[in-house]
């Protein structure tokens, strides 16, 4: 299942609409420690955004997805435990 | 009890200290993107671009083969429609133009002058990117950063941004949070876009704005880039709100003309 919806999310990412990574990124962040989540926000924003150096192009999606991940940890660690 | 504890614990743990190794490695990638140029992310461009040609591909040959016939052929005229409704709407619109910039070439006798370009196909979806932008399939040795992009019909859709060895970032023209000097019936104003090719702009309310104006940029040289759709004015307040669109199915559109300098 995770895996699954990794895929989906990276493919949304690449050729679908960018809800449905950032969707699949809440959905990982709630049930899993899920280390792609990292990947699917660094994937949104190399695929989109322009590099026009790190100052101009602050990379939004790559610091939400570290953001979610970590502050989802407690609740998932009430749940997983 | 305290076995079963003691392992999820650990597991917990182990997880966890993937997680933190992979915020590393994420900050170390994009440390080497910065530095290297966008090396990384025009790998991964290219390879978005290939896995979107072949997901349209397979999409085509599906809704193409007959089995959705009955649906396809309904959803088929129904696009057909729209986007001939689209084209002559944008045929209008870029009369206007034409009429406006043929009134100022006369008005300042000014040479057109004819400029190269390239004609490049669009290699994703328009509507994926959150940050307004979508590829083409021109690298560096056809575009440049900063190049202008066209639709057929001339008005200027976004601007060339990153450009990789196949493909292209281009920045659209209306992008959400983006904002472009444009002169609308002759008053300069800013408009703000807010994706879409939509932009919205603020003109005192004196000035006489129609439905069908050309919007022109000069930091694009006087170029077009939308026609009003629509004008709100209310009499309690001096300004008007013009609403600006560009008159084409960005969604709908194949291929798009780079000018090159």
């Amino acid at each position: 299942m995770r895996i699954t919806i990794a895929l989906i999310g990276f493919c949304g990412a690449l050729i679908g609409h960018w809800w449905i990574p950032v969707i699949c990124m809440l959905v990982l962040a709630f049930r899993y420690r899920a280390w792609e989540i990292i990947l699917l926000g660094l994937s949104i924003d190399f695929m989109w955004e322009p590099a026009a150096g790190i100052a101009a192009s602050f990379p939004y999606f790559t610091i939400g997805a570290i953001v979610v991940v970590w502050a989802f940890e407690p609740i998932r660690s009430q749940f997983l435990s | 009890m305290r076995d079963g504890f003691t392992f999820a614990s650990a597991r917990g743990r182990s997880a966890r200290r993937r997680l933190f190794i992979a915020t590393l490695v994420v900050v170390v990638v994009l440390v080497i993107d910065v530095i290297s140029g966008g090396m990384i992310r025009a790998k991964l461009r290219t390879f978005g671009a290939v896995l979107w040609q072949t997901s349209s591909g397979i999409h085509g040959t599906i809704f193409n083969s007959g089995y959705f016939a009955s649906h396809r052929a309904l959803a088929d005229e129904n696009t057909m429609l729209r986007e001939q409704l689209a084209r002559a709407e944008e045929r209008a619109a870029a009369y206007s133009v034409l009429k406006d910039e043929n009134d100022g070439l006369r008005a300042l006798e000014q040479v057109v002058r004819t400029e190269r370009g390239v004609t490049a196909p669009i290699v994703s979806s328009l509507i994926a990117s959150p940050y307004g932008t979508f590829l083409i399939g021109a690298g560096a040795n056809d575009v440049h950063p900063g190049d202008l992009v066209l639709t057929d019909a001339g008005f200027v859709a976004g601007t060339v941004s990153d450009v990789g060895s196949r493909t292209s970032l281009v920045n659209q023209t209306f992008a959400a949070d983006a904002s472009i000097d444009v002169r609308i019936a002759g008053a300069s104003v800013v408009a703000s876009g807010y994706g879409g090719g939509n932009a919205r702009a603020i003109l005192p309310r004196d000035i006489t704005v129609k439905v069908g104006d050309a919007v022109v940029a000069p930091a694009y040289g006087g170029r077009a880039v939308g026609v009003v759709g629509n004008v709100r004015s209310d009499p309690a307040n001096a300004d008007q709100t013009v609403y600006i669109r560009i008159p084409v199915n960005l969604s709908s559109l194949r291929f798009v003309y780079v000018v090159t300098p």
